[in-house]
């Protein structure tokens, strides 16, 4: 369970003190559904890794 | 004969093409069929009849003048409204676009229309695509044909409801974490996700961008193929495989997704089974094969998922909260959480992911996996709803791009829909399409209708 002091900065660091107020329940529960979801996101340690959709240079010809 | 509103897709456009059935008899027929069970059924929340019934009489004049322009020349489709049809609002199902208006028809509308298609209105959502069945909006859920007491399945609940119902012949849907299959499933139709990109989301409200796709619902697997024809701009004929049959066509039996990533429902995991023991018997070499879990496909699709949906509801997660519903509201604030290392950290596992369904491909030609792991639950039973979203087997392939199809495969003792899950490789929509129709044909299902009228 994640302490009031750390729930009020990651709502201030994202803008939401004003939703926060009006309803405090809901973005308690957001924050705590992604702490559910991290351990199923596996981290790569391969630095090489390229993420997908894939960042694509422009096309185009040297002037 | 057959009441024009029963017909499907491929029958009522043969019938049309030879001048047996007029378009305006068809969607006067649908009209009176959306009078005698939309009340039921919450599927519409606008009706465009003046300019379909315009439609249809110009289509009426052209094909008999001249013929059908295409397959779909006089066909009513419906339209899940976060698809922009020009001169309409496109609300997502919320108040916080009541005031919108569509200037231009989406891409997909477009070339629906120059098809001939008519539109005879907009159909309810999940709010803005995400949300669940809520009764604190503007408009009332979409209801399960099939027991009006249940869930639809969404978020394109009222094109599920309104194809199951024989309001319509088809309807378009969109597919971010399985919105076209979901209804699919529930409503016991034929819901298609195209490979990522293969039909045009420009006019279509965003969830997510690299997630998002468009699909249509439909009664059989032949009126998906003609809907896709003219949804992908002519990309190919998706109708040319339907035939072939299932002999000596490889597939992939992905049990763990139901069998023991997740405890599938025991009737849904029979009917799977089934499936699978239907496609042997038609000459399909059935092999089980192992894919990725389904908890690492879950968390990578709702960290992209809700990352990317941040950035087009900020500004109204900030200053009008309290106007969206509140299930929708606590869908979407998890987005503007999200550190940006764990979307990077997603994005790149999603290439792995990729890596892993394609290399499955190598050794077979389709997949077959469960859609939803339980039938329909009931739509006032909140924690049931809130189950159903997690517990299916189709973010994997929104996660992977590749086009995926979900039909009906049995029938519950609640009588409620069962069904599967059919996947191929990327632009491969033929072949998957061909797998799905022969399915579709050795087995009873199609000819199954909610029992509306009893």
């Amino acid at each position: 369970m994640m302490d009031d002091a750390t729930l009020a900065a990651l709502v201030q660091a994202a803008g939401l003190e004003e939703t926060a107020r009006r309803f405090p329940g809901d973005v308690r529960e957001a924050v705590a559904s992604l702490a559910k979801l991290r351990p199923n996101l596996r981290r790569s340690s391969d630095p090489a890794l390229e993420p997908t959709p894939a960042y694509v240079a422009p096309k185009g010809t040297a002037q | 004969m057959t009441a024009p509103h029963s017909l499907t897709l491929a029958d009522a456009s043969a019938l049309i093409a030879a001048r047996r059935l007029s378009p305006v008899e068809l969607l006067e027929d649908c009209l009176a069929r959306i009078a005698a069970v939309e009340p039921r059924l919450n599927a519409f929340i606008r009706m465009t009849v003046a300019e379909a019934e315009a439609a249809a009489r110009e289509a009426e004049a052209e094909i008999t003048r001249d013929g059908p322009r295409t397959a779909l020349h006089g066909i009513p489709v419906g339209l899940k409204d976060i698809i922009d049809l020009a001169g309409h609002p496109t609300t997502c199902h919320s108040r916080l676009r009541l005031d919108h208006m569509a200037e231009r028809d989406a891409v997909v509308v477009a070339r629906l229309r120059a098809a001939g298609a008519v539109f005879p209105g907009k159909l309810a959502t999940h709010e803005f695509a995400i949300g669940g069945p809520a009764f604190d909006l503007p408009f009332p859920p979409a209801r399960n044909p099939w027991n009006t007491a249940h869930h639809p399945g969404g978020s394109s609940s009222g094109s599920g409801a309104a194809v199951a119902s024989r309001m319509l012949p088809a309807a378009l849907g969109t597919d971010t974490g399985g919105s076209v299959r979901h209804p699919a499933s529930h409503c016991g139709i034929v819901g298609l996700k195209p490979t990522y990109g293969l039909v045009p989301r420009d006019g279509v409200f965003p969830l997510a961008f690299s997630l998002d796709h468009v699909g249509p619902l439909t009664r059989t697997v032949r009126d998906a193929a003609m809907m896709l024809n003219i949804m992908s701009g002519g990309r190919a004929d998706f109708t040319r495989d339907l035939n072939l049959g299932l002999r000596g066509l490889r597939v992939g039996f992905v049990r763990h997704f139901h069998e023991t990533d997740q405890l599938g429902d025991p009737e849904m995991g029979a009917a799977i089974e089934a499936a699978a023991e239907l496609l042997a018997a038609e000459g399909a070499r059935v092999t089980t094969i192992t894919l990725p879990p389904l908890a690492e496909f879950a968390a990578v699709n709702r960290t992209i998922l809700v990352s990317e949906a941040s950035v087009v509801h900020e500004e109204w997660l900030k200053t009008r909260p309290d106007e969206y519903a509140a299930v929708t509201r606590r869908r979407l604030l998890p987005g503007l959480f999200v550190p940006a290392v764990d979307y990077m950290h997603a994005a790149r596992r999603r290439t792995q992911l990729i890596a892993a369904v394609e290399a499955a491909f190598a050794e077979v030609d389709v997949l077959l996996t469960a859609s939803s792991m339980d039938p329909a639950c009931r739509i006032d039973d909140t924690e049931a709803v809130e189950r159903t979203y997690p517990r299916q087997a189709r973010t994997p392939f929104n996660v992977t791009g590749h086009p995926a199809i979900t039909l009906m495969a049995g029938l519950s003792s609640g009588g409620l829909p069962l069904s599967v899950q059919f996947v191929s490789p990327s632009f491969t929509e033929a072949r998957l399409l061909r797998a799905a129709h022969g399915f579709e044909r050795a087995s009873p299902w199609k000819d199954y209708a909610p029992p509306l009228d009893g």
